[in-house]
């Protein structure tokens, strides 16, 4: 148990080790990171342009309110900002760990495989869907009438990092996946995909749908759960409470995962 | 003043035939290439089932409160613009763009300037040979199982179906054409993950296959008119439904293979300035 | 008392499921649906001891299962069986903290942060394995000394050369002074300056903190300015396991007579004992392993002669009594040659006997 603690303290102390190292690479390459963010958010606002454009014609959506949608909509952009800030390295570790053969490199240090791979590099630019996504939900509150109190606030923020975690955790599932299947572009896509569904109210689904966003890939629980609720919605409030548990079961299981598959790495070695 | 004297060189003429046979190789290599992952193609139909299957229940939302056609679509019209458009996507798409990046990191690109033939006509070829894979074994299927799953309805004629391929075809064309405008960019950028998901996003939106281009509002729609993109999904998709005139469909063709020829020629510009740097940095 | 060896192997093998691709369009489609393995036996019942500061040289053909071993040894690959102990760990049982007293350098990849100044890396490195600042400082101003790390270090690694990121990687694998190191291909690539900067400091920790050191390499050089002691594998097995000169004393064939001659006059005379040359084989048998002359150029003549068959100094004999020399130079076969042979199983394997190891700590 000790011994556990003082491994996470050396680990911890090392991700602000790690996050220097990578800011250093990038003020290296300072020109690309800030076409890099341009680009970014230019791909966030275009994004946004389906709900925009289809609400000029409709008010409604499933009883949602456009200004609903659009909260909904912008509140999944945080969770999705934050997870982004490592997600490179999850969509790229078939590529450039598996098949590239650096992920005999990571074995070869004294630190946990995992955490190697997921800080090796800080996509801080990615934040800029934070910015967005704060600036949505803010502009569709306001259209609202919204109260903020302090509850709502807290609420918002840790909601949103429950909603990284699970990002995380389905990402990083994913990912395991290339420790039995070489492919440089990996099983991502068709997930990546899926997160469309979560940006819209899931009472449009059918109940298929429905229970595949909630329980098989918890996007629901990441969007459209933690929106409702900060709405004050009535559909599906007891899940609300239920966001933390399903963050904390989802990256057990992913981390699970990853053990299986490093086990499966060192018995076959590509 | 010595006259630059000009030596009779043998001339080795390759016959044109003997240049299609080198690009019908790339094609081939494109065929294979993806054939060798056989990951990629089975997320591949999942993918376009789950995104047919996203927004056919939003359009079914949109229309539940509705009382006639929006923005002169019927729920069906709609329903079917959305499968078709979907399956279009899954023949026109290619990733020659993040193939390039992923080769100008690896500095294989350089082999591409000792080839003798045309870097575009390279790259378009492969994205062919991807494309023939995408028709056979994606399109198709996932053309039969959103056919059984969602109500789609059959083209309006035979000719506007004719004339819908022959769209599709361009469309293909304009795709790869911008992608390879793309991928030359990671030339001097090195990194484009981002430039591919803003190019991403836009054509999603802007080539229709999202949303009805008449969907939008009158500026967006008088500035796309001028803009290539609408002729990737939005030009073949009206044809299929048989929502224009013959004398509009054949316009908008020639418009159409119009800019399958202006993007193809800016992309040779692109490249040979791109390629021009690389060779004053030394590589 | 003899030590305890530092890296013990017992029967280690390392068996793979590899996938049968077929070839073409329709091989493709049918691997989309279908596909077919096969077993690959990569390392089979490999045995042997490394004790502490020897310089082992571990050569064998592409493929022949020396990667292998290498990521067995590191902890990277776990063995399908057989038993390993290194500096008192099973590597891939205990992943971390055997790791930190190891140091690896894959001569064809970096560990080093490719777009930063080396330092960066060397910092960061000093972090992840605990070294504290004063024994950094200390092996940085060794590592200065001996590999002229100095004026590399603010440079972004990619715009190093090879051999000057092969100096840092070297020096960013030594940092936490591991007791033994792990080099695969150390030398590849790299000019001969640069490989002799490599091996003078190869030798240099080899001596001053007795490290212990296995490489792999093709460059015999390599071996025969490091290592006394090689192994040799092939097709997963060990062919040898010894010291380099009992390799060349129980497999080197043939020798050479390189000789220059006197004059062009010679060529008649040259002529008369080339003739004569069955005459001078045992027997009368002049098979093209036991002599053979060939004339390197107008006046260089090189015969080679089998050394268990015919005796170097009768032939000499015979030589300077048939035409006139200006010089000559008597050498072994080339270890290469050796090599070669052995690879291609003419040497005879059964005729090798192990002896005993010697495992005294090379320094010369």
């Amino acid at each position: 148990m000790k011994e556990a603690f003082i491994n996470f303290k050396r680990h911890a102390a090392l991700l602000g080790s790690y996050f220097a190292q990578y800011a250093k690479v990038r003020v290296s390459y300072r020109g690309d990171f800030f076409i890099s963010a341009a680009t970014s958010m230019t791909a966030t606002i275009f994004s946004l342009g389906f709900v925009f454009v289809l609400f000029e014609r409709v008010p409604t959506l499933a009883n949602w309110r456009m200004e609903e949608v659009v909260f909904l909509y912008g509140f999944s952009l945080i969770p999705f900002g934050l997870f982004n800030v490592f997600s490179l390295n999850l969509y790229e570790f078939g590529a450039t760990y598996i098949m590239e053969g650096k992920f005999d490199r990571v074995l070869l240090r004294p630190l946990s495989s995992l955490f190697q791979v997921v800080f090796d590099a800080f996509r801080i630019e990615a934040l800029q869907e934070v910015v967005v996504g704060g600036i949505v939900v803010v502009w569709a509150a306001r259209r609202l009438h919204y109260h903020w109190h302090l509850v709502d606030i807290v609420l918002l923020t840790l909601f949103a990092l429950c909603g990284g975690v699970i990002y995380l955790s389905v990402f990083l599932f994913l990912s395991t996946f290339s420790f039995w299947f070489e492919d440089r572009i990996g099983i991502h896509p068709p997930f990546w995909n899926l997160l469309a569904f979560g940006r819209y109210p899931l009472s449009i689904y059918s109940s298929y749908i429905q229970f595949l966003l909630s329980w098989i890939i918890p996007f629901g629980f990441a969007t459209f759960y933690p929106a409702s609720r900060l709405l004050g919605r009535p559909e599906f409030r007891v899940y609300a409470a239920l966001i933390p548990l399903v963050a904390a079961a989802a990256f057990a299981l992913a981390v699970t995962a990853w053990r299986v598959g490093l086990r499966r790495y060192s018995s076959t070695g590509s | 003043m010595a006259a630059a004297q000009t030596f009779p060189l043998p001339v080795h003429k390759p016959s044109p035939l003997a240049g299609l046979k080198v690009y019908a190789e790339f094609v081939r290599i494109g065929f294979v290439n993806i054939l060798a992952f056989r990951l990629r193609y089975y997320t591949g139909i999942i993918t376009y089932l789950i995104n047919v299957t996203v927004y056919f229940f939003i359009w079914r939302a949109v229309f539940a409160n509705a009382t006639g056609p929006i923005a002169g679509f019927s729920l069906p019209q709609i329903l079917t613009y959305v499968s078709a458009g979907w399956i279009l996507r899954s023949f026109y798409w290619n990733t020659i763009d993040q193939e390039m990046a992923y080769e100008v990191i690896d500095g294989k690109i350089a082999m591409d300037f000792i080839k003798p033939v045309s870097v575009q006509g390279m790259w378009l070829a492969r994205a062919m040979g991807e494309s023939a894979f995408r028709l056979i074994l994606l399109t198709a299927p996932t053309a039969i199982i959103v056919t059984l799953l969602f109500p789609v309805l059959p083209p309006a004629s035979k000719l506007n179906f004719a004339l819908f391929l022959a769209a599709a075809i361009g469309s293909f064309f304009i795709m790869g054409a911008l992608n390879f405008i793309i991928g030359t960019c990671a030339i001097p950028l090195t990194s484009i993950l981002a430039l591919i998901r803003a190019k991403f996003w836009l054509i999603e939106l802007l080539s229709g296959l999202l949303i009805p281009l008449n969907f939008f509002p009158r500026p967006i729609q008088v500035l796309s008119s001028w803009l290539p993109f609408e002729h990737i999904a939005y030009t073949p998709l009206q044809i299929y439904l048989g929502r224009l005139s013959l004398a509009e469909t054949l316009r908008l063709l020639a418009v159409e293979y119009f800019w399958v020829a202006a993007l193809l020629f800016l992309g040779h510009l692109w490249w040979i300035r791109a390629t021009r740097k690389i060779t004053i940095h030394g590589g | 008392m003899p030590e305890a060896p530092l890296i013990s192997v017992h029967a280690l093998s390392k068996h793979y499921r590899s996938f049968k691709r077929r070839e073409g369009i329709l091989g493709g489609l049918r691997n989309l649906f279908h596909r077919e393995y096969q077993t690959v036996k990569a390392v089979e019942n490999i045995n042997f001891e490394i004790g502490r500061g020897e310089m082992v040289g571990y050569i064998g053909p592409n493929g022949a299962g020396k990667s292998t071993t290498i990521k067995m040894l590191t902890g990277i690959l776990v063995p399908t069986s057989g038993e390993m102990l290194s500096n008192g760990f099973v590597p891939w049982r205990q992943r971390t903290a055997y790791v930190k007293t190891i140091g690896v350098v894959f001569g064809q990849r970096t560990q080093l942060w490719w777009d930063i100044a080396a330092i960066e890396s060397f910092k960061l490195l000093r972090r992840i394995y605990d070294v504290s600042q004063r024994d950094y400082d200390e092996r940085m101003e060794l590592f200065n000394q001996v590999l002229g790390l100095t004026e590399l270090l603010d440079v972004p690694v990619r715009k190093l050369s090879l051999g000057q990121r092969m100096r840092c990687d070297l020096a960013a694998a030594l940092l936490h002074n591991p007791p033994i190191l792990f080099l695969d291909e150390p030398t590849i690539g790299l000019d001969v300056v640069a490989k002799d900067h490599i091996r003078q400091f190869l030798r240099a920790i080899n001596e001053r903190y007795k490290t212990t050191v296995l490489l792999t390499t093709h460059d015999l050089d390599d071996i025969e300015e490091l290592c006394r002691r090689i192994m040799i594998i092939d097709r997963g097995t060990v062919l040898y396991d010894g010291p380099l000169s009992r390799l060349k004393e129980q497999f080197l064939r043939t020798k050479q007579i390189k000789f220059i001659l006197r004059d062009g006059d010679q060529s008649a005379r040259l002529a008369a004992f080339e003739h004569n040359l069955p005459a001078l084989a045992p027997n009368g048998d002049s098979s093209a392993a036991t002599l053979r002359l060939e004339r390197l150029d107008e006046m260089t003549c090189r015969l080679r002669f089998d050394r268990a068959r015919v005796s170097s100094s009768d032939l000499i004999r015979q030589i300077l009594a048939a035409v006139d020399v200006r010089d000559f130079v008597i050498e072994d076969e080339p270890i290469e040659e050796i090599i070669k042979r052995i690879y291609s199983g003419e040497a005879e394997m059964s005729s090798y006997q192990p002896v005993e190891k010697d495992s005294s700590p090379v320094t010369r």
